[in-house]
């Protein structure tokens, strides 16, 4: 949207809803953050005893981002059937961790990191690897999210754009700053239910106002098309979301952090609930943009579709519930950023790289500074405005795409090969990359976990291992 | 697609989408029986080992 286009909400309206919407989240957060022990366990992974309520909701909300409400309706608007369901098809990711969820939780139930995982299983070699590719994705993601909260609420309310960027940024970063993980689940509990229940709203309405068959018949008519399921574009997504998604849960620490959280009897059930309950956000906002479309709507910028929607049914409370929606999937998932990597940084490389004789203290102190440092590091890297976020995005899914297999097969398999596991990331991201600059960025995923399961199995047939799975409790 | 590959050859856009999707469905499916093979192999051997 250009500086100069209308903003859905008034700005003075917009301000009162972040006032009240940062002061609840960092007095929750801080008071969350006193509760415990107050070790670095607790500061890191919240005690290890999160239920199933708590973990369910903590996996969603930070799986819904800013892109979840804006960028699937785009997709359902462009791409049409196939452009909705693919979206929803990066469900898979948190779905298929489940199993994985539990293996990690038997093996490793004093583990934190996922890093721990990949040094004690493949060793350093192949944690080196991991930590770049892991490295990569995390400052893409921040850099997406914080970027996407300046453009979002520019176009929103006329926020400037480092305005947007710093509030959304300032406010994530001081709640997980004081309150640790034991922050990030109890505020993701509320952001969770608070996106739920306004994109049912917002649904509802919009479902009541224009039946299903309706537009199903102003779609056949008009943009028969969209209803295509052998639209090239729409076939080229669909698996790429299944892939990506699968690389960014298997690998990223985020997940991972959760695992170690959870209690053991709650875990499977909580990632294939949260995986679920993600998959219906960008069902319903997606099948707005398909509403939207057979509306023939007017848009300025098509991933303003959602708000524009919204507008239309509600009026400048409809502005109001998309601001909200947009303000805590950005908070959800830029605290679990935060804090996930301030996890990975600290554990691994400050403890176990740099300072292996540091006490609990100095381990939750190195965190808390991961985490100010992380949000500075991000605020830097995106001060400089970029429009393309997706491209951002897309380029990452060839490098963790590459982690799948690896993450899988040395969780199940004795034999998996630890140089296969680093050829494996290596040529999968390789290959991933090429096939994102020569064919299409939304296959890079598709191509990357080919080639890197290809060369795990045959890798591991050719020369397998014999590891022995008591190392990983042992050592962690 | 805005492919060098796609210039250099007389395939269509539609056989090339539907040549991906394939390839994706193929190593989605891979990837779900692997994982579900190891997680039945590994509670069916735990739980033999708890009895």
């Amino acid at each position: 949207m250009p500086d100069s286009a209308a903003p859905f909400l008034q700005p003075g309206v917009a301000w009162a809803l972040v006032v009240v919407f940062a002061v609840l989240w960092i007095a929750l957060g801080i008071a969350w953050g006193r509760r415990g022990k107050g070790d670095a366990d607790d500061y890191m992974l919240a005690g290890r005893n999160i239920g199933l309520a708590l973990s369910t909701a903590t996996l969603m909300a930070s799986w819904v981002t800013g892109n979840t409400t804006l960028l699937a309706p785009e997709f359902g608007y462009k791409t049409g059937l196939w452009g909705m369901f693919s979206y929803a098809l990066a469900g898979l990711g948190l779905i298929l961790f489940a199993p994985l969820a539990l293996r990690i939780k038997q093996l490793m139930p004093f583990g934190r990191t996922s890093g721990d995982f990949i040094r004690l299983r493949y060793g350093r070699p192949a944690w080196c690897v991991f930590m770049v590719i892991t490295a990569v994705y995390t400052l893409g993601f921040l850099m997406t999210q914080a970027m996407g909260a300046g453009l979002l609420l520019q176009a929103l309310s006329g926020f400037d754009y480092h305005v947007g960027m710093v509030v959304v940024l300032g406010v994530a970063t001081l709640y997980t700053l004081f309150g640790g993980m034991r922050a990030v689940i109890g505020t993701d509990f509320i952001q969770s239910l608070l996106i739920m229940v306004l994109l049912a709203v917002v649904a509802v309405l919009a479902f009541r106002q224009f039946p299903m068959p309706e537009v199903h018949a102003a779609l056949s008519l008009e943009h028969p098309d969209r209803l295509d399921l052998l639209l090239p574009a729409g076939l080229l997504i669909a698996w790429n979301s299944a892939l990506f998604s699968m690389g960014e849960v298997f690998h990223n620490n985020i997940w991972w952090s959760r695992v170690f959280a959870s209690r053991r009897s709650v875990v499977m059930t909580s990632f294939v609930l949260g995986g679920l309950a993600w998959m219906s956000v960008p069902m319903v906002t997606g099948s707005i943009g398909l509403v939207a479309l057979a509306r023939n709507l007017e848009l300025d910028q098509i991933n303003m579709v959602f708000p524009v929607m919204a507008a239309d049914l509600l009026g400048a409370g409809g502005a109001a519930l998309v601001f909200v929606v947009v303000f805590a999937s950005l908070t959800s998932t830029l605290d679990s950023l935060l804090a996930s990597t301030a996890d990975l940084l600290a554990e691994d490389v400050y403890f176990k790289l740099l300072r292996p004789q540091a006490t609990d203290l100095q381990l939750k102190q190195a965190a808390r500074l991961m985490v100010l440092g992380l949000a500075v590091v991000t605020l830097a890297l995106s001060w400089p405005r970029l429009d393309s976020l997706a491209s951002v995005l897309f380029f990452t899914g060839a490098l963790v795409a590459s982690t799948v297999w690896p993450v899988a097969c040395g969780l199940y398999w004795r034999m998996a090969n630890r140089r296969a596991a680093i050829i494996a990331m290596l040529s999968g991201s390789a290959v991933g990359l090429t096939a994102y600059g020569l064919i299409a960025p939304y296959c890079a995923a598709v191509f990357s976990a080919a080639v890197s399961a290809l060369v795990m199995v045959v890798g591991s047939q050719c020369w397998p291992e014999r590891f022995d799975f008591a190392l990983l409790k042992e050592e962690a | 697609m805005h492919s060098a590959v796609m210039a250099t050859c007389s395939v269509d856009e539609l056989l090339w989408s539907r040549l991906i999707f394939a390839l994706g469905a193929v190593v989605t499916l891979a990837t779900v029986v692997m994982i579900v093979r190891g997680h039945l192999y590994w509670q069916h051997r735990d739980s033999r080992h708890a009895g």
